[in-house]
């Protein structure tokens, strides 16, 4: 009877250490899979704050390739539309010059010409005078070839002489015609050079107020996008911060690791006292020869006062702290 | 199809008035109007070019504004254009005239 007694409480002893090693083990599972998971999150949430960064840079480095280099245009060649808007505008500029240019430069030949148009008609009035003295010369030889026929024979050499004059007139006459035809045919040809350079003088200016109202709109399109760019930025750059912080507080409440190693400590502390407890517990107290009910009273009494200071050692040594908020300060 | 020019002289000052289109066919008569004027070497005399009644301007009367402003002598003379239409006026700003002239 002693000895079934004996072997059954042997046999609960055995059961409370088997189950304590088991409750020990699991413990040590949960630590290590908290602290997998732990390692694992923060990877990961920094790996997110570096990728949000990362992003934001590309963001950034897209739209100020889109924006001016503001005045490093020599050192910053890339392209970009308020860049190419304002070399719209100079080369338009240069090109107005350029006809306006062009229109004075035609403007002051067209005086030339018609100060040349004037030397012209000066010429034909010369040649009306020409042409005025030929017609007397012809009266003058006409009159003396009458006086030369009344003087008869004596008269004969003057008469040939009077008809040389008259000759001399007509020619004079057909040379002035000729020269007239010239000039007739130089005023024409001065004319349609007049004409040419009529053509380069006159260009229609409203192209160019078209063309400067279009860059002026672009102007005004590129500063719409610059203002909408800068505040997607400002933006972004918002969003990226809220990103950054959150990251922040996860990877801070990450650190519950600490107080899940320090809840593990304490369990293994626990588990011990239990296992020292079991040890103490001798059967032959209860169980053992000769040993009255007082005996047995006191020994057990004994045992518990000899547990007693390792569990108050180990009730003391709990995690002071029950949750992250209370004094998670000392942690971070 | 052409505009008109008419002339007034005062002691100090000539003023222009164009009427219509101010074109290349314009030319004969712009020069007259002030050739009187610049030819006996005169500097420092004024130039009023009054365009309200100026319906349309192209670049061979922006030519002939120039050449004027350099047959009275360039710096020495004041050329002011006045009563422009606001079309025309943006065309003498395109082509930088508020640099050269006195617009008003």
């Amino acid at each position: 009877m002693e000895d079934e007694a004996r072997r059954i409480a042997e046999e609960i002893a055995f059961e409370y250490r088997r189950q304590l090693e088991s409750v020990r083990f699991e413990k040590d599972q949960v630590k290590n899979l908290v602290q997998d998971a732990i390692v694992k999150l923060t990877n990961s949430f920094n790996g997110l704050r570096e990728s949000s960064d990362e992003q934001l840079g590309l963001v950034t480095g897209l739209t100020s390739s889109m924006q001016d280099g503001d005045g490093d245009s020599d050192s910053d060649k890339k392209i970009n539309i308020r860049g190419f808007v304002s070399e719209t505008d100079k080369i338009l500029k240069t090109f107005v010059n350029h006809i306006i240019l062009v229109s004075r430069q035609s403007m002051e030949m067209v005086h030339r010409i018609d100060d040349l148009s004037s030397q012209m008609a000066e010429i034909v009035d010369l040649l009306h005078d020409i042409n005025a003295i030929a017609e007397q010369t012809n009266v003058l030889s006409l009159n003396a070839r009458i006086v030369a026929a009344r003087a008869g024979q004596a008269g004969e050499a003057f008469s040939v002489v009077a008809s040389e004059v008259r000759k001399l007139a007509r020619n004079s006459h057909e040379f002035s015609d000729r020269i007239n035809g010239v000039v007739r045919n130089s005023k024409k040809n001065i004319e349609s050079a007049k004409g040419i350079v009529e053509v380069m003088a006159s260009k229609d200016m409203s192209f160019a107020i078209e063309a400067k109202g279009r860059v002026d709109e672009m102007m005004a399109e590129v500063s719409e996008i610059d203002r909408f760019t800068a505040e997607t930025i400002h933006k972004v750059t918002g969003v990226a911060d809220q990103i950054s912080n959150q990251v922040g507080v996860a990877v801070m409440s990450m650190q519950f690791e600490d107080m899940v190693t320090q809840l593990s400590e304490s369990m293994e502390k626990k588990i011990h006292v239990l296992e020292n407890f079991a040890q103490a517990m001798d059967p032959d107290i209860l169980f053992g020869d000769g040993l009255t009910a007082v005996d047995r009273m006191q020994r057990l009494e004994q045992v518990l006062e000899g547990q007693r200071a390792g569990f108050n050692a180990v009730d003391r040594g709990a995690v002071q702290q029950s949750s992250m908020d209370e004094g998670d300060i000392e942690l971070f | 199809m052409s505009g008109t020019i008419s002339v007034e002289r005062s002691d100090k000052e000539t003023v222009i008035n164009i009427k219509g289109r101010f074109n290349f066919e314009m030319h004969s008569q712009f020069r007259t109007a002030y050739q009187e004027d610049t030819s006996k070497g005169q500097k420092g005399r004024k130039f009023v070019i009054d365009l309200s009644g100026t319906e349309y301007i192209d670049s061979s009367a922006l030519g002939m504004l120039l050449l004027l402003r350099e047959e009275a002598g360039t710096n020495e003379s004041d050329i002011e254009i006045i009563n422009a239409k606001p079309e025309i006026r943006k065309i003498l700003e395109t082509a930088n005239f508020q640099r050269l002239f006195k617009i008003s």
